[in-house]
């Protein structure tokens, strides 16, 4: 029965003394400083207490405690992301980190499907080395008789299963990908997280825990009613504004007739703590075959991407990737000026574009899918002989190489430039547009950039028509400029019905640019389902939206 | 121009791991390639082959069946065929008895011109099993090579090989045993055409039976050296440093006394 009124609960809180604590700005500050930081390197996270969860029932014990004292909370996770979503600003920080167990395993008969339920603080790569080789002995003799049943019948398949979600930092948390809607080069096929997440357990910011399966509870009229422990109703209002049909849309998700589950993956943990995920499996592809595909001109490229990807498409990729003429050029400097190592194909010097894809297939398959292949590369001019193709693990090792070569190069770049101007940082954008508009915005971006002369590179998720454009700024003046270019870059994207942010997230960096997708009536919207679950505004201060007191003006600086 | 190249597939260096326990190498989970070091001698092997314009270039490995993976890779490069010896007989073997079976199989494919390996493997870092193989065939062996270049009429060899101290040029008649080391090519990336192709060459499988040869000189029974432990080496502590900017002369006095009591001079 479906219904959009979900009944809260309660469990015992455990003592918070007994609860692992590190106190003192100081101390936090001294021996702690990784936990004040993300990948972004996001720098002046701050924070009075550092609590380390073990259970569900330690992290109601802290977020009452907050909530009565009116403390601001930050969740913590794996700190992969790019945003500085975790990074706390004062109060209190919460790390999830020890609960890292896997909870049970499960078939679903509807679906058909495979799923698996752990705590929120396992790392994806945990999870999956423990669903690929089969090692679950943590769970045997536990839960329920069912769930025991299935654990046997899983560890008695002889199909390799995965997790397929891959947001490249494998160390990021389940819990905190789920926050975030991950996605990543392989959810071209695959999709982000939002797809793979069949329920999940929440703690809101009052210590109610909400238990969300989904396909049981969706919005009606656009509303939710929850019911509290205290009688009470909270009435959630899903906001009015239209999201992006990009692969991933930051700002809360919002849809008539929603499922409710939805409306927390994605949410940057703005309406509370995540504290258990079953999440969906699939069949772990037999064989991979990637190709790196050189081509004369950019064009030429992305005349090929518009025909892979296609539903008609004999080859059916996982990734479609893109590196563009400048990209190309560095990996030709690179060559020449030695690669540490790295493997740089010959065809660099010659070509103007790379793609890259990668084709799973089943051994079997291997004959048919490489004719495939080769009819379609052969149909933008592409012989076989300028490919390279791997389906050895070396070889797929080596090409990982190339790939990480480019950011890496970028980074040392920059690095350089910042002894000389100190305002220099690197300026990639994260923006996504609907297929049909793809060579809009590469023919807008590079125009731009070009009458300015910055210089830049592009490169990434073409597939899904999501690029991230490197502004390299080489003085101070140049990243002002950059700066500017970025702003009309993201209005541009958005009025082509595509994202500001495909991957990354809003957090508290990009919280303009989510303005300039929803503007000052969406905002506003999000916030009113933030106040209805949050009063105090405890969770995550500072992520997605503007605390209240922060002027949306003071964003745009 | 017959080139034999016997080629071993390893683990991925990078995610080895020790069992604290055993001491052993864990292999579960870890993904196994092709001997980076062999890579150097296939391509080798191959360039030599076009520069002529005719010849065969064969492919020998002595391992379970997984290792056929890394055969298939040999064979994209440009391998023309390939040889897998493969026997619970050779189970076991240390770098004479690997060195043993593999010779047999190149002994079976006489008359060849040139054995080109790598200079090690990577997981056990020997570099005996080449200098061993031409040990038993008795022919001549260059080590370490960095430039090879075969005469025009196909009888003698010149290489540059690495030495400690810098190079050498040597000559040697064929056939011969080279070992090849970084730097004497750059392995082609193979493309979707020599995977397609290489899919469609003969891998021979050969077990011990097959093979030949004196079998007590197979596997675990034919070898003479056994791993007794692997440890770690402890962290080399001591060592004294001093400090020359304020007093040189003393600093040199008080040098020679430490070398002096440590019996070093």
């Amino acid at each position: 029965m479906q219904t959009n009124k979900i009944k809260a609960e309660t469990i015992t809180p455990s003592k918070l003394s007994k609860i692992r604590v590190i106190e003192g700005e100081e101390t936090i500050c001294e021996s702690c400083s990784d936990y004040l930081t993300d990948e972004a390197r996001f720098g002046d996270g701050y924070a009075e207490r550092i609590y380390y969860a073990r259970s569900e029932a330690d992290v109601v014990a802290v977020v009452n405690w907050a909530n009565e004292s009116k403390t601001l909370l930050t969740i913590s996770a794996g700190r992969t992301g790019l945003t500085g979503g975790a990074v706390p600003q004062g109060g209190i920080l919460l790390t999830l980190e020890q609960m890292d167990k896997l909870c049970g395993m499960g078939f679903d008969q509807d679906q058909n499907r495979w799923y698996v339920c752990a705590e929120p603080g396992i790392t994806l790569e945990t999870l999956n080395s423990a669903i690929r080789k089969k090692q679950l002995d943590t769970l045997k003799g536990k839960g329920t008789s069912e769930e025991q049943a299935a654990l046997e019948k899983y560890l008695n398949e002889s199909e390799t299963y995965f997790f397929p979600p891959d947001p490249t930092e494998m160390t990021a948390h389940l819990g905190g990908s789920i926050a975030a809607n991950a996605s990543g080069a392989r959810s071209f096929r695959y999709k982000a997280i939002r797809k793979w997440t069949r329920r999940i357990r929440v703690v809101l910011a009052n210590g109610n825990i909400l238990d969300i399966p989904r396909g049981k509870f969706f919005a009606e009229k656009g509303i939710f009613e929850v019911y509290l422990t205290d009688d009470s109703i909270l009435e959630i209002k899903i906001p009015e504004y239209s999201m992006p049909t990009t692969k991933n849309a930051a700002g809360l998700f919002a849809h008539a007739g929603m499922d409710l589950i939805d409306l927390f993956i994605g949410s940057e943990g703005i309406l509370g703590v995540i504290t258990e995920a079953e999440v969906w499996l699939d069949k772990y592809p037999e064989r991979t075959l990637t190709i790196f595909a050189f081509f004369p001109t950019e064009e030429t490229a992305i005349n090929f991407v518009q025909d892979v990807r296609s539903k008609h498409s004999p080859v059916q990729p996982t990734l479609v990737e893109y590196f563009d003429s400048n990209a190309v050029q560095m990996l030709r400097e690179a060559r020449t000026k030695g690669t540490g190592g790295v493997t740089v194909p010959s065809q660099v010097e010659q070509c103007e574009a790379i793609i890259f894809f990668e084709v799973p297939f089943a051994e079997k398959e291997m004959e048919s899918v490489f004719m495939a292949a080769q009819e379609l590369l052969g149909n933008h001019g592409i012989g076989m002989d300028d490919t390279w193709a791997g389906i050895d693990p070396g070889d797929l090792e080596k090409m990982k190489a190339v790939r990480h070569l480019i950011p890496e190069t970028v980074n040392a770049l920059i690095a350089q430039r910042k002894q000389k101007y100190s305002r220099v940082h690197k300026l990639g954008t994260d923006m996504a547009v609907p297929d049909e508009h793809l060579e809009i915005i590469i023919a807008y971006y590079k125009k731009l950039l070009d009458e300015a002369r910055l210089e830049y590179i592009m490169f990434g998720h073409i597939g899904d028509n999501h690029l991230h454009v490197n502004i390299l700024p080489r003085t101070d003046a140049e990243v002002e400029q950059g700066m500017k270019i970025y702003q009309q870059f993201a209005k541009k994207a958005v009025e082509l019905g595509g994202t500001v942010s495909a991957e990354h997230g809003i957090g508290k960096l990009k919280r303009p640019f989510l303005r300039i997708m929803y503007g000052d009536e969406g905002l506003k919207e999000m916030a009113q389902v933030k106040h209805a679950l949050d009063s105090n505004w405890i969770l995550n201060p500072g992520n997605m939206i503007p605390k209240p007191g922060e002027t949306l003006e003071s964003l745009d600086s | 121009m017959k080139i034999i190249v016997p080629i071993k597939q390893v683990p991925e260096i990078a995610e080895v791991k020790i069992d604290p326990e055993t001491k052993t190498l864990i292999r579960a989970g870890v993904p196994s390639i092709l001997n980076p070091f062999d890579e150097f001698a296939v391509e080798e092997a191959v360039r030599i082959k076009e520069k002529f314009g005719e010849g065969e270039v064969i492919i020998i490995t002595m391992g379970p069946p997984q290792a056929e993976e890394a055969l298939k890779k040999c064979l994209a490069m440009g391998g023309d065929r390939a040889i897998h010896l493969s026997d619970r007989a050779f189970a076991g073997a240390d770098t004479w008895a690997t060195a043993y079976t593999i010779a047999q199989a190149i002994k079976s494919l006489e008359p060849f011109d040139l054995v080109i390996c790598g200079k090690q493997a990577i997981d056990g870092d020997t570099a005996q099993v080449g200098p061993e193989i031409a040990e038993i065939l008795g022919i001549p062996q260059i080590t370490y090579a960095l430039e090879v270049e075969v005469a025009e009429n196909k009888k003698r060899i010149k290489v540059r090989k690495e030495t400690d101290e810098g190079f050498e040029v040597l000559e040697c008649r064929l056939p011969a045993l080279l070992t090849a080391t970084k730097g004497l090519n750059e392995p082609r990336l193979p493309s979707l055409m020599a995977i397609m192709k290489a899919s469609k060459k003969e891998i021979k499988l050969v077990t011990a039976d097959e093979l030949g040869g004196d079998h007590e000189q197979f596997g675990l029974p034919g070898s003479p050296t056994q791993v007794v432990e692997v440890f770690t080496p402890e962290q080399r502590t001591g060592g004294i440093k001093i400090d020359g900017t304020e007093d040189p002369e003393g600093a040199a006095k008080q040098l020679v006394e430490w070398l002096l009591k440590k019996g070093a001079i």
